[in-house]
């Protein structure tokens, strides 16, 4: 027996898919539905099922948000993505052969994904890596993020948290920081990524490792060579360099001439 | 008086007409398939406005010692070219006679003026007959019309103004020039009618295109929703039957209206009509999380507005407006009678960022507020001085007020 868990905003359609799901296979259990990302996480890390089934269309966190937290999970399970339409998300995942069902299902079509999907339950390295196969070719969703998922250092409990409160965004080796109210959490993407994801008027990218919030630089000491550095107007007065390659950028993008 | 000169004279001569045609054609022949039609209706339209270009013609023509290039002339050529024998004569005897009227002593040369229509028309006739009546006239057949009725006109001198003492060698001489500018003054004209007939006819499929590309907006349904109403229907099927036959029926109606272009302002009432049915699929879908209230002024029911031109805002509102926390969204559309109609669209949804909102009020931008974009422009093109203004707040929502104004 496996065990899954269906994540839509909408009750009709939880409804629907869980009836699908016990019409089509005798072999999978739904232990638990959710109606928004922040529960669908909390959820899972809680019951480890075998499967998700998650919506792409959800306010606020759309689907691919929520993939990769639950991808860096110790144990992810499959993720079955739910879409009704969206061009874009089918092309990426036909693009990265993700697994996904389209709203309302047709029995036939649905069968043969659930089976597909028992198959891979056994092969954890191909689900990882078409995983990020597909957040290369979908890093994005349509809009610029407004809030970001982070995990304090060292807990379980995820936060959300608003962007424009956060001072900078930080990479170490494959890890990726932010901060906020003076203290750093870890968020799931990479500097690259973010940089594309959120608005250019409010992140700026001033170092190989960092990524500063505009709106919260409270002064620029120049250095040598073009470079220079901000101390930021957050409680610790952090100290953020910006090195000779983003220096040139950086300060066009901040009307500094 | 030179060659040169007398060449230089004939071309001025020819300007006053060749502008007055321009203008008067360009307002006179606004459907670029009017010359291709056979109704009499249409002959007859054809012949009294080629008649009145080829009197002012006249009317503005300058003459000097007896040499002047009768303008009226080219005219009816011109009318007899694109419009038949019946065309050339009639437009012609409109001009010859205004001629009489105007300038007595001219009163035969007016035979040259119906010669030249009927020859027009005989060659338009030569033309079609020879099949290529899908081509249009061209400029050489033009010219040798032209050239034909400027020997025409030297050759009858002698026999109209007979007081005037002209030597056959004087005669000849002038002939040349007359022929040349005869005949390139009908080229002119043939070729000012055909820009204007290119530049109408592209006016006319630019207009079609916008038509198109309007009704494609309007008749818009997002395949999002309408994907999910379906997986909704799919749901209910299985243990409400009297639900699922509801959403069918809503849904149904919602399509149909849609889909409907016949007409592109409605009522009000009409409107709020349509909206439910789209409502009614909504809220079975988002359950308790959606509330939609109406505060409706009885007397603004009547008024007119673009078909589907709340029902986009409201599903943005529900689109765009849930919270990230599932908190309830509450919409509510007001409309009032304040000297002119006012409709206000607000929802204490999640709010769109500054920034954004800019993006999507900016009218030149084609990605973002698409829908926004076609309501304001759809409601503008039934009040002109309507005033749109969308406010938002973060976490507090959104409100769009219109402001109709006069119709």
């Amino acid at each position: 027996m496996y065990t899954a868990i269906i994540v839509d905003d909408e009750e009709p359609a939880r409804e629907e898919l869980n009836t699908l799901i016990r019409e089509e296979s005798k072999d999978i259990e739904i232990i638990g539905k959710a109606s928004n990302g922040l529960s669908a996480l909390r959820l899972i890390a809680e019951k480890k099922p075998h499967m998700v089934f998650l919506d792409i269309q959800m306010p606020g966190l759309d689907g691919l948000e929520i993939a990769r937290e639950i991808m860096a999970m110790e144990e992810p399970p499959v993720i079955i993505f739910v879409t009704a339409y969206d061009e874009h998300a089918i092309k990426a995942f036909e693009l990265a052969a993700t697994d996904y069902i389209l709203k309302p299902a047709h029995p036939k079509r649905f069968k043969k994904t659930l089976e597909r999907v028992i198959s891979l339950l056994s092969g954890k390295s191909d689900r990882v890596k078409t995983m990020e196969k597909l957040f290369d070719i979908y890093p994005v969703g349509r809009d610029k993020l407004t809030r970001i998922i982070a995990r304090k250092k060292g807990k379980e409990n995820r936060l959300l948290l608003d962007i424009k409160d956060i001072i900078y965004f930080r990479s170490q080796g494959r890890d990726c920081f932010l901060s906020i109210d003076g203290e750093e959490m870890e968020v799931k993407y990479t500097l690259k990524d973010l940089e594309e994801k959120l608005s250019e008027d409010q992140f700026v990218r001033c170092h190989k490792s960092f990524l500063v919030n505009i709106n919260r630089i409270g002064e620029i000491v120049p250095w040598f060579s073009g470079a220079c550095i901000l101390k930021m107007n957050d409680k610790k007065k952090t100290e953020i360099p910006v090195s000779r390659n983003y220096a040139r950028e950086f300060k066009d993008k901040i009307g500094w001439t | 008086m030179k060659l040169i000169e007398i060449t230089q004279f004939l071309i001025r001569s020819i300007s006053p007409a060749i502008m007055i045609a321009f203008i008067m054609s360009h307002f006179m022949f606004q459907d670029p398939m009017l010359f291709h039609k056979t109704r009499i209706k249409d002959k007859i339209y054809l012949i009294l406005v080629f008649g009145l270009i080829s009197s002012m013609g006249s009317f503005f023509a300058i003459y000097e010692k007896h040499i002047y290039l009768d303008t009226a002339l080219l005219v009816v050529i011109v009318a007899g070219l694109k419009g038949g024998v019946l065309v050339g004569i009639g437009s012609g005897l409109i001009g010859a006679l205004f001629r009489i009227i105007t300038f007595p002593p001219s009163g035969k040369f007016v035979i040259v003026t119906l010669i030249a229509g009927l020859l027009g028309g005989i060659m338009n006739y030569l033309h079609k007959s020879n099949g290529e009546s899908e081509k249009e006239i061209s400029m050489y057949q033009g010219f040798l019309v032209g050239a034909l009725v400027g020997m025409l006109q030297t050759l009858i001198v002698p026999w109209a103004v007979p007081e005037v003492l002209i030597r056959r060698k004087f005669l000849f001489l002038i002939s040349v020039p007359f022929f040349v500018i005869n005949g390139a003054a009908v080229c002119m004209y043939l070729f000012i009618m055909k820009t204007l007939e290119i530049q109408k006819e592209k006016q006319k499929v630019e207009e079609l295109n916008a038509r198109a590309q309007l009704r494609l907006l309007q008749s818009q349904i997002k395949p999002h929703f309408l994907f999910n109403a379906l997986n909704t229907i799919a749901s209910f099927s299985r243990k409400d039957p009297e639900k699922t036959r509801s959403l069918i029926q809503n849904l149904s109606e919602f399509l149909r209206v849609t889909l409907k272009t016949s007409k592109s302002a409605i009522s009000l009432e009409e409107e709020l009509e349509n909206l439910d049915f789209y409502l009614e699929i909504e809220k079975v879908r988002f359950g308790e999380k959606l509330e939609f209230l109406k505060e409706i002024e009885a007397k603004c029911l009547s008024i007119k507005i673009p078909f589907l031109s709340i029902q986009p805002l409201v599903e943005n509102a529900i689109k765009h407006g849930f919270h990230y926390d599932g908190r309830k969204l509450v919409i509510t559309l007001k409309a009032s009678d304040k000297k002119g109609t006012f409709i206000e669209i607000e929802d204490n949804g999640r709010g769109i960022e500054p920034e954004k909102l800019k993006d999507i009020m900016d009218m030149n931008k084609e990605t973002e507020g698409i829908g926004l974009h076609n309501v304001i422009k759809r409601i503008k093109s039934i009040y002109r001085d309507a005033k749109i203004e969308v406010k938002s707040e973060i976490d507090k929502g959104t409100k769009i007020e219109m402001f109709l104004g006069e119709r």
